[in-house]
């Protein structure tokens, strides 16, 4: 075959991408599929199956106070001491978990991969400050941040938000700095800057699609913490307020009425497991996509 | 009666993708008291079926066969007997020393336990024995060494721990498994000379697994060639070097570089038509020619910290002043051991790590003069190709986009199809198919990565190519076959290369000059020629006498120049010349005073003691 045949011949070759091919083998991945299935459904009826219930979060039902489940009530999930609806509570809960945990994990996914990726990368005197300034914000009592923030700011959701990312990204930070730490001596990055490839340009073809396999079993990691975190900061009145609430007030409350009324702590608990079981899959299976190695 | 008898010995391994056939029916035996080589390329079986016999197979590793010790069927032996004939009657050395020590041990406590396992003594007659082993095995200071942690000795000297561990017990069988690979060549050769004298001295058997036919061409009295899990060919040594039978072992000769080939193929420029090469021709006409790249003067140091957050820091000096020039279309060849300073001095060139002294030209141009724009552009024409194939490749790339890169950074202006049609080129001109385009490195064997490596540095036709240790990953004939791409791709483009490697024949076979350094210096540049046949400088001497020779009888035969001793520290180098602490023939003059390199006949040499040495050679 001439040169002309085969580069015609490689006209036609399909091009091939890491994350299209990542995909492709997700798809195959059934455990993840089905995961992701399940958390594109949560996230959905915690939007929208609100609509079709006849009662709201805050309305209490002074006839029904604290009722098993039932169809006949309406109730589907049974209701609290104070007579609402568990089935909506546990929606609304939903949402603000699912949000707290995917938004913070954002950030501090965005956040930590660039900043401990650049510190790692440039290293020398760079790296020592960027660190520092992480080691510092470490130093900062997650607490006391917390609450400095609802005195200047007042209490708000998305304050949560704030505090939970800025205090998670370095821990992003610095795994991803380890990690490219390692990576920028491998050889394929001295042969980038032998070649005169742009910092930028090794960063982002190099570097950061060998950081992911890290990167993605720390973020399941860290989904789960964050929601967790947050039903902590509820708990001590500094996370969202009743008549709000989230998966894990819901579940620090049915914990408390567990003798007498069970339900209350075993459906948000369901749904808070399946969730964090769900992404646990899903991470797993991202990883494995990722890695060219096991296809 | 044979020691050892193995008969129809198979190994399989179960694994995701089926069952692999590593060892298909082999049988050998075992004399007392002598030494059998079994070598092969990687993959041949060599080791697993070693390892079958004193039962380390993987876990989802199977035997099945006999393997007679004694009347006794090793392969059916119940894992508590087998252990109690591992160390006793069967002992082992592996290839990385590192690793088969515990790091956390001293020397004493891990050779200790060894005879305490097994033998009912004191400690206090255990520990003394553990130090007339270590005298044996010629370490000095052993009773000082035995409370020394592994990482306080040197390769070399573990290695010889491992050797004095595996006799302790007096051993019937010592199975090597390529116990001198991790090693330089001139330590390589004290371990072999350790062995063979030590095979004598203690009446064992021993089985030398090995890749490295000089290293079996020089100990071993019987020979088994393995290839993918069959035995090829086995009998006397000199039988199968000299008359071998089987197409494969004759392949596997021929592919060994050879350090006493009196004018390797085609290397000195003349083809076997007798026509001056291209590449020849223009390394003559480039001599006369502006030189490629100057390098002068040119230092690295690292400064290395001694711990704690103001513990003190302390200079290593990696490089330490050396110069050379490359024509247009030469080969400049550079050898020395590991910690010498080459690949330092390579990525010094490629401006990688900062100059502390010294320039870099390029064409004329000082590369620290340029600014980083004009470097870049610059780059276009210096490429480097590295030693591990697998890990010169980035895994998350395809091939495509992998030799791609270079001409996206410094070819903007090409679209798609046609960096597509470069790439293609590039890759049939490497040997490779040109449909590679969306695999990724990892589903390639070593020699096919290492051919897209060599494209990657070759899509932009740069002028100077720096190899790093580019074959020594690599299985002999592959080696081969990687060396004359390079020397065709050097025909072909007029490239220059630079070419850095530990294995001395593989230097001879391509390089045009040769440069030997030590510590961070060189101590001879002279012709390819000149350097291996009249070779002045002591340690290009000791080099040169320490590589083993695939030919039983020259092997033999051979005066050798051993070194004594391990490579210093580069921390502290000593003072005056460098290598004087090896050296047999230093003197006062050599403790004071650091020799420049100067003109001795037609090589440049830096040792005082040059004329004399080469007069009386």
């Amino acid at each position: 075959m001439s040169s002309e045949t085969v580069a015609a011949a490689v006209e036609d070759l399909p091009g091939r991408s890491l994350w299209m091919d990542a995909w492709r083998v997700l798809k195959r991945n059934r455990a993840a599929v089905v995961s992701a299935v399940i958390i594109g459904c949560m996230a959905v009826l915690v939007v929208i199956g609100p609509w079709f219930s006849s009662y709201r979060y805050d309305f209490t039902d002074w006839s029904n106070l604290s009722i098993e489940p039932s169809l006949a009530t309406g109730h589907l999930f049974g209701t609290d001491t104070l007579g609402r609806d568990l089935f909506v509570r546990t929606l609304y809960g939903g949402r603000i978990s699912l949000m707290v945990g995917i938004v913070a994990t954002l950030v501090s996914l965005i956040i930590g991969v660039s900043y401990g990726a650049i510190a790692g990368y440039l290293g020398g005197r760079i790296d020592h400050l960027m660190m520092r300034i992480v080691d510092i914000l470490y130093a900062l009592p997650f607490m006391f941040l917390v609450i400095l923030l609802m005195v200047f700011f007042g209490r708000n959701i998305v304050l949560i938000f704030v505090a939970i990312g800025a205090i998670n990204w370095l821990d992003m930070a610095r795994i991803v700095r380890g990690q490219t730490l390692s990576l920028k001596h491998k050889e394929f990055v001295e042969a980038a800057q032998a070649q005169g490839v742009p910092t930028f340009a090794i960063l982002r073809r190099h570097i950061v699609p060998n950081l992911l396999g890290v990167v993605a079993v720390y973020v399941t990691l860290t989904i789960p913490q964050v929601i967790l975190v947050e039903s902590f900061l509820s708990f001590l009145g500094l996370g969202v307020q009743e008549p709000m609430t989230s998966w894990g007030a819901l579940v620090k409350d049915g914990a408390e009425e567990l003798e007498s009324a069970p339900w209350l702590l075993i459906f948000p608990a369901a749904f808070l497991a399946m969730t964090l079981f769900c992404f646990n899959f899903l991470g797993d299976g991202m990883r494995d996509a990722l890695d060219p190695k096991d296809r | 009666m044979s020691l050892l008898k193995v008969e129809n010995l198979n190994v399989r391994f179960d694994t995701p993708d089926g069952e692999i056939h590593a060892v298909k029916n082999l049988s050998f035996s075992l004399e007392r008291g002598e030494t059998l080589g079994i070598v092969g390329e990687s993959g041949s079986g060599k080791s697993q079926s070693v390892l079958s016999l004193v039962g380390l197979l993987a876990a989802n590793g199977r035997a099945d066969g006999r393997a007679e010790l004694e009347g006794r069927n090793l392969l059916q032996l119940p894992e508590r007997e087998l252990r109690k004939i591992r160390g006793e009657r069967i002992s082992m050395i592996f290839q990385d020393p590192m690793t088969s020590l515990n790091p956390y041990l001293t020397i004493a406590d891990q050779m200790i336990q060894v005879v305490r396992e097994h033998e009912k003594v004191s400690k206090q007659a255990a520990r003394s024995r553990c130090r007339d082993m270590l005298t044996a095995v010629r370490i000095p200071e052993a009773n000082d060494r035995l409370d020394r942690y592994p990482h306080e000795l040197s390769g070399g000297m573990r290695q010889r721990v491992m050797i004095a561990a595996s006799l302790l017990l007096n051993p019937e069988i010592l199975i090597a498994d390529e116990p001198t690979t991790a090693l330089d060549v001139t330590v390589q050769a004290q371990i072999l000379d350790l062995m063979r004298e030590l095979s004598e001295r203690f009446e064992t058997s021993t089985i030398l697994i090995t890749h490295d036919l000089g290293v079996v061409a020089g100990i071993c009295e019987r020979l088994l060639v393995m290839h993918d899990g069959e035995l090829v060919e086995h009998g006397d040594v000199r039988t199968v070097f000299y008359e071998p039978q089987q197409a494969y072992t004759k392949a596997l000769l021929k592919a060994v570089p050879r350090l006493d080939a009196q004018r390797p193929d085609r290397l000195i420029g003349i083809d076997a038509s007798g026509a001056v090469s291209k590449s020849a021709a223009a390394a003559a006409a480039g001599a006369r020619e502006m030189p490629l790249l100057e390098v002068d003067g040119v230092k690295v140091s690292f400064r290395i910290h001694a711990g704690g957050l103001w513990g003190a820091r302390r200079e290593l000096k990696a490089v330490d002043g050396v110069g050379l020039t490359v024509a247009p279309g030469e080969t400049l060849g550079i050898v020395g051991e590991s910690g010498c300073g080459k690949s330092t001095l390579a990525r010094a060139i490629l401006q990688l790590v900062p100059l502390s002294a010294g320039s870099v030209c390029l064409l004329g141009q000082s590369l620290a003069a340029l600014d980083k724009p004009a470097l870049r552009k610059m780059r276009s024409e210096l490429q480097v190709i590295f030693q591990d194939p697998l890990a010169s490749l980035n895994p998350r790339m395809t091939v495509g986009d992998i030799v791609s890169e270079p001409l996206w950074t410094h070819q903007p202006e090409l679209d798609k199809a046609q960096i597509r049609r470069r790439v293609v080129d590039v890759l049939r001109r490497v040997g490779l198919a040109g449909r590679e385009l969306n695999r990724y490195p990892h589903e390639f064997s070593g020699g096919q990565c290492q051919r897209i490596g060599i494209a990657r540095a070759l899509v932009l036709e740069p002028k100077l190519i720096i190899c790093d240790e580019p074959v020594s990953a690599l299985d002999v004939s592959i080696q081969a076959q990687i060396v004359k791409l390079l020397m065709d791709l050097q025909d072909d483009f007029g490239l220059a290369l630079i070419f850095i490697a530990h294995d001395l024949a593989v230097v001879r076979h391509i390089s045009h000059r040769v440069m030997v350094m030590y510590l961070g210096a060189a101590v001879e540049i002279a012709s390819q020629q000149d350097l291996y046949d009249r070779p002045t400088h002591p340690y290009t001497r000791a080099l040169i006498s320490s590589v083993p020779i695939p030919d039983p009888d020259k092997e033999r035969r051979r005066d050798r120049e051993l070194l004594s001793g391990d490579l210093p520290s580069p921390m502290d180098p000593p003072s005056g010349c460098r290598f004087r602490t090896r050296c047999r023939y230093a003197r006062e003059r050599c403790r004071q005073e650091q020799p420049e390199l100067r003109l001795v006949g037609r090589s440049q040499v830096a040792c005082h003691f040059a004329e004399e040495l080469l007069a009386a050679q």
